[in-house]
């Protein structure tokens, strides 16, 4: 067998297959496309179990994270075969757990993109009112229209030279500074009524302790995506702490975002309130009367909100076209388009699916109901994350330390992957707290699909093409 | 109406009429450096023809070593949580006279949609020196192993994808790029660089393509 040589391949900037993150990327991988859920979403954990138990909620959830990125890192470096969750739970679960995976994925992002066009569509209607305009405008064509066009973007492919840039979501991230800067936050009783506004027991935690759990639900929104920033290069095992270095760098500039973002609002805006806003950055400038913080959480809002849409487009539409060629779901969807060589099919298909879930709200005139299509992702994800902790302990039994490679080894198991099946229990119960039909919706919907998996599609299935890689036989195989 | 309103119609006007400027200009920049992806490569063949589709990468054909051969750059950004590829799919065409193609992918996804390998439904032993993380196939049911031969020592290699083996000649598929880090994993935007296809690296792949066409004329003759 020859020896490999080294790729000698020139590039005019040095390219090569093994890439190193700079300091500013490693910082940006919180900012991205998770960054979002500092604009919107979150407060609804403050409806729930008041100021404090928002704040409660943002760390407790920042811990789910933590595990659930730790145990990410090590199963990805170990499985040989990119694909993130979705390869990983093929080769070491089977095709139901790996369509049950996929499924997860491509409504957890999908439904992420409703939210966020959802939320376009209000503040750019908000925002021409702010401006004076006589005119009520629709939110339908900004929210349709975002979603439309970035779908086109993500249709074209490498054909489209413009492309949601890094900079727009560190500018939002720098919205947030600059809104703690405009408002003088390290007085709180300047600008800010902390004091006042979180201080009584009345606010801070009017449901008591079980107001601070029920808060969990709406805490994974500050950090859903996260898991999004692992790829595999192609060589399927990423330099060792790669990985986890960025995830983590990730993990604590969203816990710092979340509670800055927590801070400001509960100095600005009463609980009752907040907990139901759409745009709780964006009103809580508004409440300054400041026209320049005013525009600048407009524009950080709209840039969240697009470099979030952009990327679950691409994440869902991957998970579904992956899901057709498996022949997990009709293999119509594995088609490749000939020109831009893009899941296109995979990609038109879920646009409608996200418009719908989009213009709910506005078409049923409740605004809260963003609430609920949030909620939606939640599940997803969280379903996801459930299986997450016992398939990795599992894992480690079928493939104990010293059985295959592990570029990362996750310290102290299994303390994270108790702590993500605990927590995930706990967020599970929270959801159960308000919003329990959409729990059991959630489940009901899954389960069917299941059903349906096993009776239509697994007969389809090539069993010798799930496992790919090169892992030896688990132990006790 | 309200001068505010005005102002901020005036401002977006202004973005985007500058937007639209800078995003004509950064279009020519596009498609000028992928369009010197052969740049280094072109004295290596006779008779070349480039073509190039608006801002893709070119696709590049000429005449080698008495052969026809294609080079067509393909951008591979379909598996889930995975870095964008950009793969370069070199075919001699030759009449081999196979009985049935063969083809080893190496690390396969199930999304190599560039390649037939998904498709073969019969997979065979794989040749010495093959990586483990392989898949080799071919759609004949009991077709004999075909001995892949010089262009097999390329399976060693970190860039070599698949090699593929036809009645129509060989076919080589080879990494020269992939997308950087931060800008995919940030905002999944797709920055594969400038990339320029290093002559002596093809020169070598090439020359082993045609070893395998001239042992297997002999093969055949």
């Amino acid at each position: 067998m020859s020896e490999a040589v080294p790729v000698t391949t020139q590039t005019q900037d040095h390219l090569t297959l093994r890439k190193v993150l700079s300091p500013i990327h490693i910082w940006g991988l919180g900012v991205g496309i998770v960054l979002v859920g500092e604009f919107m979403g979150w407060n609804f954990s403050v409806e729930k179990g008041g100021m404090y138990g928002g704040l409660v909620a943002a760390w407790v959830v920042g811990l789910l994270y933590t595990s659930l990125v730790m145990i990410n890192s090590e199963v990805t470096s170990a499985i040989p075969a990119a694909g993130g969750q979705y390869a990983q739970a093929k080769h070491t679960i089977g095709p139901l757990m790996a369509f049950n995976v996929g499924l997860y994925l491509t409504l957890a992002y999908t439904m992420l993109e409703a939210a966020n066009a959802n939320v376009l569509g209000y503040l750019l209607t908000t925002m021409s009112t702010v401006l004076g305009s006589d005119t009520e405008l629709s939110a339908y064509p900004f929210a349709v229209l975002a979603i439309l066009g970035l779908t086109w973007l993500n249709y074209r492919g490498v054909f489209v030279t413009l492309s949601v840039n890094f900079l727009i979501t560190g500018f939002a991230f720098l919205t947030v500074v600059a809104l703690f800067i405009g408002i003088a936050g390290w007085d709180p009783g300047g600008t800010m009524s902390l004091a006042g506004l979180t201080g009584d027991l009345a606010n801070g935690l009017p449901y008591g302790w079980i107001g601070v759990v029920a808060a969990c639900q709406f805490g994974m929104w500050y950090y859903l995506g996260i898991e999004g920033t692992a790829q595999a290069a192609e060589e399927c095992r990423s330099a060792s702490r790669a990985i986890p270095l960025g995830s983590m760098a990730g993990i604590m500039t969203l816990i710092i975002a979340a509670t800055l973002t927590w801070y400001v609002c509960a100095g600005l805006l009463p609980w009752q309130y907040l907990g139901t806003a759409i745009t709780p950055l964006f009103d809580a400038a508004r409440v300054t009367g400041n026209g320049v913080l005013m525009m600048l959480l407009m524009f950080g809002t709209l840039f969240a909100t697009l470099a979030s849409a952009n990327g679950c487009i691409n994440d869902a539409s991957r998970a579904w076209f992956s899901m057709g060629r498996d022949r997990y779901l009709p293999e119509w969807f594995g088609a490749v388009h000939p020109r831009y060589r893009t899941p296109f099919r995979s990609i038109v298909f879920l646009s409608p699916i996200a418009i719908a879930f989009a213009i709910l709200p506005i078409l049923l005139n409740r605004d809260t109901l963003l609430s609920t299509v949030i909620t939606f992702s939640i599940l997803s994800g969280l379903l996801m994350y459930a299986f997450m902790g016992p398939n990795f302990i599992r894992f480690r039994r079928l493939w104990p330390l010293g059985t295959i490679q592990r570029a990362y080894v996750l310290p102290f198991h299994p303390v994270p992957a108790v702590t993500l099946i605990l927590l995930v229990g706990l967020v599970f119960f929270a959801t159960f707290l308000g919003y329990g039909v959409a729990l059991l919706s959630v489940l009901v919907f899954y389960l069917l699909a299941s059903v349906w998996f096993v009776l239509r599609r697994y007969k389809h299935v090539d069993r010798n093409a799930q496992f790919t890689a090169p892992l030896p036989r688990p132990r006790g195989y | 109406m309200d001068a505010r309103l005005a102002l901020f119609l005036a401002v977006v006007v202004f973005v985007a009429a500058a937007g639209a400027v800078a995003y004509r200009r950064k279009r020519a920049r596009v498609r000028g450096e992928r369009g010197a992806l052969f740049r280094d490569v072109w004295k290596m063949f006779d008779g070349v023809e480039e073509a190039q589709d608006d801002v893709d990468f070119p696709v590049l054909t000429g005449e080698r070593a008495g052969h026809r051969w294609r080079l067509e750059p393909v951008v591979d950004s379909l598996t889930y949580r995975k870095l964008p590829s950009l793969w370069l799919c070199v075919t001699c065409y030759a009449d081999l006279g196979t009985e049935a193609p063969v083809s080893v992918l190496l690390r396969p996804t199930g999304n190599e949609f560039f390649s037939p390998n998904r498709g073969y439904a019969h997979e065979l032993p794989p040749p010495d020196g093959c990586p483990a993380h392989a898949r080799v196939a071919t759609p004949v049911a009991g077709a004999p192993p075909v001995p892949l031969g010089p262009v097999g020592m390329l399976l060693g290699e970190q860039a070599t994808k698949e090699v593929l083996l036809s009645a129509r000649g060989v076919r080589v598929v080879r990494q020269v790029g992939e997308a950087r880090q931060g800008a995919y994993r940030v905002g999944r935007r797709i920055d594969l660089g400038a990339p320029v296809v290093d002559a002596d690296d093809l020169a070598r792949v090439c020359d082993a393509m045609v070893a395998t066409v001239t042992e297997r004329a002999g093969v055949a003759s």
